[in-house]
């Protein structure tokens, strides 16, 4: 395992993506997340909007590359971000989770 | 309150009572049954004018309105904040809406539509006679042990509370979405802030005063 997936955790080997069941408005670069089922609102701020917009089920690790490039801060601190953001939107209903097929 | 489209039909739930509409080109039709529990034509009513209002582009606010130089003012906030404490305290105004206001664009601007239901507190000022005027500001109410005075908001932080101030009827993320996007063109074409007052505050000047630079008719 590279070292942003022990960092990531058991969620390096994740699906993760926005959940269908959300919907979202970037505006002044902050996203609000609207999970319908629960209504509830969640107005994210800049690095969790670029999370957020990058969660179409790329792995994390490319998603901490990403954030690691355009915010000017180490991989150990993406990765932490990166993995505490993902378990809140878990928490809160804004993604859905499924494990990757194992590569063989 | 829930409703949901599907196509040009709309069914509409509450506790007491539903309604099945039905849009056609330029009107709409509907048939609806109704309990007999007090407030159950309020809520129905709400329901009614939430699908109808998201169709044109609209929502309904949960929201006190003072009619005020011919346009209304809503005060938004969740339950206790305010909203109708700050309607009573505009002395030189007619309370326009007690709970809940159908709000639909229209042409450069918004429109205004008071909507029964919410508490009966009796309210000793004069009442509007009209039930459709123009929406010139909206503001976000909290009571505050300082002066009173209006502070300006982000756009974002107005499109949440606006947002949070929807009586939400879908659960379908499409119109979730479009919800948003009107209420993100209200959050443009209307002026809106918060506003900061306590019991006894003068709200004619501060308001007066935020008009000037807000762009409040």
């Amino acid at each position: 395992m590279t070292h942003v997936g022990e960092l990531l955790g058991e969620w390096s080997s994740c699906d993760v993506r926005q959940s269908e069941r959300t919907a979202s408005r970037v505006i002044e670069g902050k996203a609000m997340v609207i999970t319908v089922d629960q209504n509830e609102l969640h107005v994210l701020n800049g690095v969790g909007t670029r999370v957020w917009q990058l969660l179409d089920g790329r792995e994390l690790g490319a998603i901490v590359d990403t954030i690691v490039s355009e915010f000017e801060v180490d991989t150990e601190r993406a990765a932490g971000d990166v993995r505490r953001f993902v378990e809140q939107l878990f928490a809160v209903g804004a993604v859905q989770v499924k494990a990757r097929a194992s590569v063989p | 309150v829930r409703w949901s489209w599907q196509g040009a039909e709309c069914r509409v739930e509450t506790p007491s009572g539903r309604a099945v509409l039905a849009q056609h080109a330029r009107a709409a039709s509907g048939n609806a049954e109704l309990g007999s529990v007090p407030g159950s034509l309020e809520a129905l009513l709400t329901g009614v004018a939430a699908a109808l209002s998201y169709r044109r582009g609209g929502a309904v606010l949960h929201a006190a309105g003072v009619e005020l130089e011919g346009g209304v003012v809503a005060f938004i906030g969740p339950s206790g904040a305010g909203k109708s404490t700050a309607a009573r305290q505009l002395a030189s105004a007619r309370l326009f809406a007690v709970d809940r206001m159908a709000l639909e664009p229209r042409g450069a601007g918004w429109l205004a539509c008071s909507l029964p239901g919410g508490t009966s507190e009796p309210h000793d000022g004069v009442r509007s006679t009209e039930l459709v005027l123009p929406l010139c500001a909206v503001l976000r109410v909290r009571q505050s042990p300082r002066g009173a005075e209006v502070v300006a908001v982000s756009r974002g932080k107005a499109l949440a509370l606006l947002r949070a101030a929807v009586f939400q009827g879908t659960r379908d993320p499409a119109d979730e979405a479009r919800l948003l996007e009107s209420l993100e063109s209200l959050a443009s074409s209307v002026p809106l802030g918060e506003l900061h007052f306590g019991l006894g505050s003068e709200l004619e000047p501060v308001l007066a005063a935020w008009s000037s630079w807000s762009g409040v008719r």
